[in-house]
């Protein structure tokens, strides 16, 4: 599935964090200089042998010092500090709240709140769970967050699977282009926690885990050269002999979508697993090995640093290609 | 007056998987005779709760497909999903390029609702966690797409218990912008402890009953379901001698940014989404015919509820009803089987009534069908859907005879 963004809808700002640290400099930096996640602390390997590696964020509490946060959850935190970043704050977000709509794309973001809220109810009871612990179960809760502390009153979706952070960007864009909403505050989410570290190491894919967040701010031109969203494209896959196919389709349909040749030296930031040659002619740039394997968070991350290279004046396609589901790219162009 | 595109959005199927009704049929026939889905709970034991009663599923016959087999909300959606494309007369091979749009609050919480409670109660490294790492709203939205061998793209939402509607936007966006010309979309959700434990916390539950606008409202009563429909761009509908139930005619969106779990007390949210549906259908609030409202049965809900469509109809009260005193709240499925009920509202031109509404309220001043079914000429229909994070959803469903009117 393709979608040719046919109206303007730019960049005006943007938001991260990742194990590396906050901010999109911060991040581009760390890929410059061959960062890696360190080995872990005992805080993150609570049987002592899951994962020698883990891409987690160092005390996200630290980043915020806004009201209302008590009951978010480290999900809804890491959410915080980078739509923050994204919107400016604490400087007013621009445009009409009622206008300006919020899409997460998360896979895990509520597995630990689920998992501590079902603990609390099985072994203190059901009478003695913390009623406001109940909202941060609910995948859109970290939507809805966003919505009360920040303002944002127009359509708040929450999108959910692996490569959700791009699939987000993509629907904000959408929005954009069918008038919806004049600004969209989009990405991604994921964080990190013992029960998800477990099943991570239960599967065994070998990757090392990551979390973090990143999130654009997309809305009408700005009077500096920026860069703007020109197409979204998807396929979600069901067998495993089709990735590699789906991927190569993805990737030339965005391209394709977005009006981009080989000659205009198109960067390919990408996340999940490596598009399988299918990227030939593309200059890409790889993630993970920086953020870890952060899923919906990790496109997210992606689409932070593409659109600053498309600002920087050179196109950009942000691809998250997961192990299963959906395969999604979103491209930046100068503007 | 423009006439319809070929990318106008049309349902051309419907299924439905409720406590009150396995199929459509069903449904209307329980929402018409007032026959209710409430119970005592079966599934776990309520004795730590003082509440103990539910809407179950407890006689509709679920898909059984072979291994690796699917949590419960994937079945529920996936035999209401395979009952709407039945509906559309569309096989299997014609579903290479059908998507799916699907929404739920939380995913399948059946996997780690049926842990053993001593492994909860050791943690992380006692129970079999990869089980949650493949239970979130997007692996429902892969095996939904597996059973029905859909072969399109799979849009997971998570909105709560707005999710249904929510689905059936993002489906209508997809078709109506040409990127996809048909989407089988709706929201799911399976009865779940888990949820149980929460709205009982939070003072949510009702202690017998569910009285959708009466004085005496106490609470929702917690219930499990799916509603699907088929989205499909009018010119493929035509293409292949499809007859639409229905356009969709507007969808309108938007959030509360007030409060994560209480309603705006005037309900300015939910008549922004109204508003943004009606802008979107390019009509007016005097075109509305029925509201099928969200209608839970909570004190705070129901009033912002009415707040809303005062302050959006104003002196018009446009006839309204809530089904869940019979069906309960479904969460994530309940708009999506209100939307079913709003299908078959146009189908057969009668307001379904709230039951069990003996008590008025005066802060519920409306025009409420509470004295049994209401026939009435019914052109356009309006399913409202408020959720957990503000998040509010409208959909308006224009009768087929109608398709592109005003657009």
């Amino acid at each position: 599935m393709i979608g040719v963004i046919a109206r303007p809808v730019h960049v005006l700002g943007s938001g991260c964090i990742a194990a590396p640290g906050r901010g999109p400099d911060r991040l581009e930096s760390a890929l410059d200089d061959g960062w890696r996640p360190p080995e872990v602390s005992a805080e993150w390997r609570p049987d002592g042998s899951a994962h020698a590696r883990v891409a987690a964020v160092a005390r996200p509490e630290d980043h915020l010092r806004m009201r209302g946060l008590r009951s978010l959850s480290r999900t809804g935190r890491l959410c915080c500090i980078a739509a923050a970043d994204a919107l400016g704050h604490p400087d007013l977000p621009p445009g009409p709240p009622e206008r300006t709509a919020v899409v997460v794309g998360t896979r895990w973001g509520s597995i630990e709140p689920l998992v501590e809220f079902n603990r609390a109810a099985v072994t203190a009871g059901p009478r003695l769970v913390n009623p406001s612990h109940f909202p941060n179960v609910v995948v859109n809760a970290h939507a809805g967050y966003l919505g009360t502390l920040f303002g944002p009153a127009g359509p708040n979706l929450t999108v959910c699977g692996p490569a959700a952070g791009l699939e987000a960007i993509g629907q904000a864009a959408d929005l954009l282009d069918l008038a919806r909403a004049e600004h969209a505050l989009a990405g991604g989410v994921e964080a990190l926690g013992t029960t998800v570290l477990h099943g991570l190491a239960s599967e065994g894919s070998g990757d090392v885990p990551g979390e973090g967040a990143g999130f654009l701010l997309l809305g009408p031109p700005p009077e500096r050269p920026g860069a703007r969203v020109a197409a979204w494209a998807s396929e979600t896959v069901h067998a495993p002999e089709d990735l590699g196919p789906a991927r190569s389709r993805v990737l030339e349909e965005i391209l394709e979508a977005a009006g981009l040749g080989r000659g205009d030296r198109t960067l390919l930031w990408h996340v999940g697993e490596p598009p399988n040659g299918a990227a030939a002619g593309l200059q890409g740039r790889w993630l993970d090995p920086v953020v870890g394997s952060c899923h919906a968070a990790g496109g997210a991350l992606a689409a932070v640093v593409a659109a600053r290279s498309a600002t920087a004046g050179r196109p950009s396609v942000a691809a998250s290609f997961p192990p299963d589901g959906t395969q999604v790219a979103v491209a930046f162009v100068p503007a | 007056m423009t006439p319809a595109g070929p990318t106008t959005p049309v349902i051309t199927g419907m299924g439905v998987v409720s406590p009150i009704g396995a199929d459509p049929g069903q449904l209307w026939a329980s929402l018409l005779e007032g026959r209710s889905g409430v119970a005592p709970v079966r599934s776990f034991d309520t004795s730590p709760f003082p509440t103990h009663v539910g809407c179950e599923i407890r006689e509709a016959p679920l898909l059984s497909p072979a291994a690796p087999a699917p949590g419960r909300a994937s079945l529920l959606a996936a035999t209401a999903g395979l009952q709407a494309l039945e509906e559309a007369g569309l096989e299997s091979a014609d579903l290479s390029e059908t998507g799916l749009c699907i929404g739920t609050t939380m995913g399948e919480a059946c996997w780690l609702e049926a842990w053993p409670p001593e492994a909860v109660a050791a943690g992380p490294a006692a129970v079999p966690a990869e089980e949650l790492l493949r239970s979130g709203p997007d692996r429902v939205g892969m095996d939904v797409s597996r059973l029905l061998r859909l072969r399109g793209p799979v849009v997971a939402l998570g909105a709560a218990c707005a999710a249904g509607n929510y689905a059936i936007a993002r489906a209508t966006d997809l078709v109506r912008a040409g990127r996809i010309e048909r989407v089988l979309a709706g929201g799911t959700d399976a009865f779940s402890r888990v949820a149980f434990v929460g709205f009982s916390r939070l003072g949510a539950l009702a202690a017998e009953s569910c009285r959708p606008f009466s004085a005496d409202r106490d609470g929702i009563v917690l219930a499990e379901g799916a509603g699907m429909v088929l989205v499909e761009a009018l010119g493929a509908a035509r293409a292949r001698g499809a007859a639409p139930l229905a356009e969709v005619a507007g969808v309108g969106l938007s959030c509360d940014a007030h409060h994560i779990v209480s309603p705006h007390p005037k309900g300015a949210g939910a008549v922004r989404a109204m508003r943004a549906a009606l802008d979107d259908a390019a009509l007016e609030p005097g075109d509305v015919d029925y509201v099928c409202a969200h209608g839970t049965g909570t004190p705070a809900g129901d009033r912002a509820e009415v707040a809303a469509a005062d302050t959006l109809f104003g002196d018009r009260m446009v006839p309204m009803s809530s089904i869940k005193a019979l069906t309960g709240h479904a969460m994530g499925g309940a708009s999506a089987i209100e939307a079913v009920a709003c299908l078959l509202a146009l189908r057969h031109q009668v307001a379904p009534p709230t039951w069990n509404l003996t008590a008025p309220d005066a802060e519920c001043d409306w025009d409420v069908v509470a004295d049994g079914p209401r026939p009435a000429t019914l052109g356009l229909v309006m399913n409202n859907a408020y959720a957990f994070g503000g998040n509010n959803a409208s959909v308006l469903f224009r009768h087929p005879d109608l398709v592109g009117a005003a657009r």
